[in-house]
Parts: C-alpha cells; structure tokens; sequence
C-alpha cells in the first residue's frame, strides 16, 4: 500500500503509516527512525481558541498546545480556522510554514472548499514539538474568537528492534550483519542504516517547517 | 463538498445607524480587509434594514462619499417603520475593491435607518 503525506482517498484524510511499518521522522535537523505500533483516528476537535480579535489586529505568536502528543509519539493533523481570520503556521514555533522566498502562504476559512480534503493543511508533530500559529483580523469587525478545528490521526512509535521484521526487513538485517563493520552495532542502528540505504520501505515524515537557505 | 476556488468568504459588516440623510453623508458599512496576504474585494450578497423615520426613504449602496459617491446597485425604496431584506437572488453579482458606503436619501422627521450588509470576501 502506498502512503505518503497529503494523501486524500476518496477526498478524505488516509493514515501516513499502518501498524508495523517504518517511519522516519524528520525534526528540524535530527531524524528519528521509528516502528508505528499503534495508531487511532482523531476526530474534528477544536484545540485552540486564540480569544477576541480586535478588528484590524494581529493576535500573538501562540503555541497549539491542545495538539501535543505524547513521548515516543507523532500526530498528523488536517485542520482550518472556524472564524473569519488569515492564520500564518509555524513549526515548531520559529520556523515559518508555508515559507516561500517572498510570502508565507496563509490559512483562512476559504479552505473548506477550494481544498476540501484539507491536504493541503496537512502538518506532522514529533511529541510535543507543536506548532504556533498568529491570526490576523483584516476586517472592520471584531472577532469574538479564532478557533482552529483538527482533526487526523496519533502515532505511537517504538524503535527499529521492536514488533515483528518482515522478511524483506530480516533479508537486509541478515545482509548488513555481515559487515564487519556492524558488528557492533546495534540491531536498531543496523535497521536504521537499512532504511539510508533504501534497503526496506520507509515512509518520511517532516515535523517541522524549514527555513530559508537550508 | 465540491470545489470552489472561486469563492470566498461570508463575512458582515457593522450594524449602521444612518441618522444624516444625502450622499455627502454616506457612511460606510462594509471595509475592505488589510493587513492580509492577498488584495480583498466584496461581493454585495445581503442588505439588511429597518427604517425608523416618519416616511420613506430611498438607499443608495455604492463606494465613496460625496462627489465621489458611485452606487454599486440601484437605489432601492424602504418604507416607514418596516423591515426588510434583500439576498442574493435579488442583487447583481457587483464585486466592490473599494469600502462599501450607504446613504439615505431623506430622513422625515428625523429619524433614521439601520443598515447591514453581508458581503462575500474574496481574494
């Protein structure tokens, strides 16, 4: 089966990785190379409510605690704003999402339906590496809140060594065994050079945004 | 859903008291966003109003005040002590860059006009 991030089946949201299978999740400049054991649905939920905004106004930069999850997890999340409010993202909460080399691409209601899948949204969060997220009031009209509604999917992850190896992942382990070089290494280390080296399937997973000039 | 890219966002205006009738006193009741990404405009979809005056009077809706006032639809006819509405099947599809202003044309006895408008933003 094949997954990847923004995937949208049948205009909904599918699952980046099952039970079982491979992952490596990328945060700012670290990766970590993990094995989901259990996954469950999040269903549309409301994380954070940013409060009144002021017409014209431009609300603080505030972390979405409300997405957290826990250690040794990872969520991927879909959401849009319920209130008429521009959002710029950012992941984790110094690095733009959206950055492009002259604007921040912006989130704003209309989402709903010129991307009714929401893919578009589509963000991924290691632990409680969460987002932040400013809203701008452009209007005339005070906004009595600024609500971000989020729904996806949470991910608990064990390392490489963990749940069962399929024999294409048993087939590489026994091939990098052999290496003399790997002798003392680790059995998750040697998985993880199997996954650098394309040896197994592995799905990439971005966990924060990326500044310029990276 | 289907996909609309074309489409915006449903957003209101202020609840405006008009209590100074003529088009030199044309008051705004829907301002264009700024300070977002992108350049908005509105498209009228509603027009709301309860007139409190001793008679009729007829609205103008456009963009400007004054001399530079330009009626966006034509001016509609509202009648003493009612209230009333027009939606979308009943106003042209104008899209204004500019704030929307509104204006009375005669305030008998001195009262005046509650006017509300809901636009869709887009851009």
């Amino acid at each position: 089966m094949e997954l990847y991030p923004y995937k949208s089946g049948e205009g909904q949201m599918e699952p980046v990785a099952l039970q079982n299978h491979l992952v490596a999740i990328h945060y700012v400049k670290d990766t970590f190379y993990r094995r989901v054991n259990f996954y469950e649905a999040i269903t549309p939920t409301q994380v954070i409510n940013l409060g009144a905004l002021a017409a014209g106004a431009t609300s603080p930069r505030t972390n979405v605690t409300g997405i957290d999850t826990y250690d040794q997890e990872f969520g991927q999340f879909r959401w849009f704003c319920l209130d008429n409010a521009q959002i710029r993202v950012f992941i984790p909460r110094g690095a733009a999402k959206g950055d492009m080399k002259t604007i921040q691409a912006v989130l704003d209601p209309s989402i709903v339906f010129r991307n009714p899948s929401l893919s578009l949204t589509e963000f991924f969060v290691w632990q409680d590496n969460r987002p932040a997220i400013e809203a701008v009031n452009g209007g005339a009209v005070a906004l009595a809140a600024v609500r971000m509604v989020a729904m996806g999917f949470r991910y608990h992850t064990d390392d490489l060594s963990s749940g069962p190896l399929t024999a294409q992942e048993i087939s590489a382990y026994d091939t990098l065994k052999k290496d003399p070089a790997a002798a003392a290494k680790s059995p998750a280390e040697i998985m993880a050079i199997a996954i650098e080296q394309a040896r197994v399937p592995c799905t990439h997973v971005w966990c924060s945004g990326m500044g310029a000039g990276r | 859903m289907d996909i609309a890219l074309l489409k915006g966002r449903r957003t209101v205006g202020p609840r405006v008291n008009m209590a100074t009738a003529a088009v030199g006193n044309a008051t705004a009741v829907y301002t264009i966003p700024t300070g977002l990404q992108g350049t908005k405009s509105a498209k009228l979809r509603k027009v709301s109003w309860r007139n409190i005056a001793a008679g009729a009077s007829w609205i103008h809706i456009g963009t400007g005040v004054g001399g530079t006032f330009a009626d966006l639809i034509p001016a509609f006819q509202t009648v003493t002590n009612q209230s009333d509405v027009l939606d979308e099947e009943q106003i042209p599809d104008v899209e204004s860059f500019a704030n929307i202003t509104a204006y009375a044309e005669t305030l008998v006895g001195g009262g005046s006009i509650d006017i509300q408008i809901e636009v869709e933003e887009r851009g």
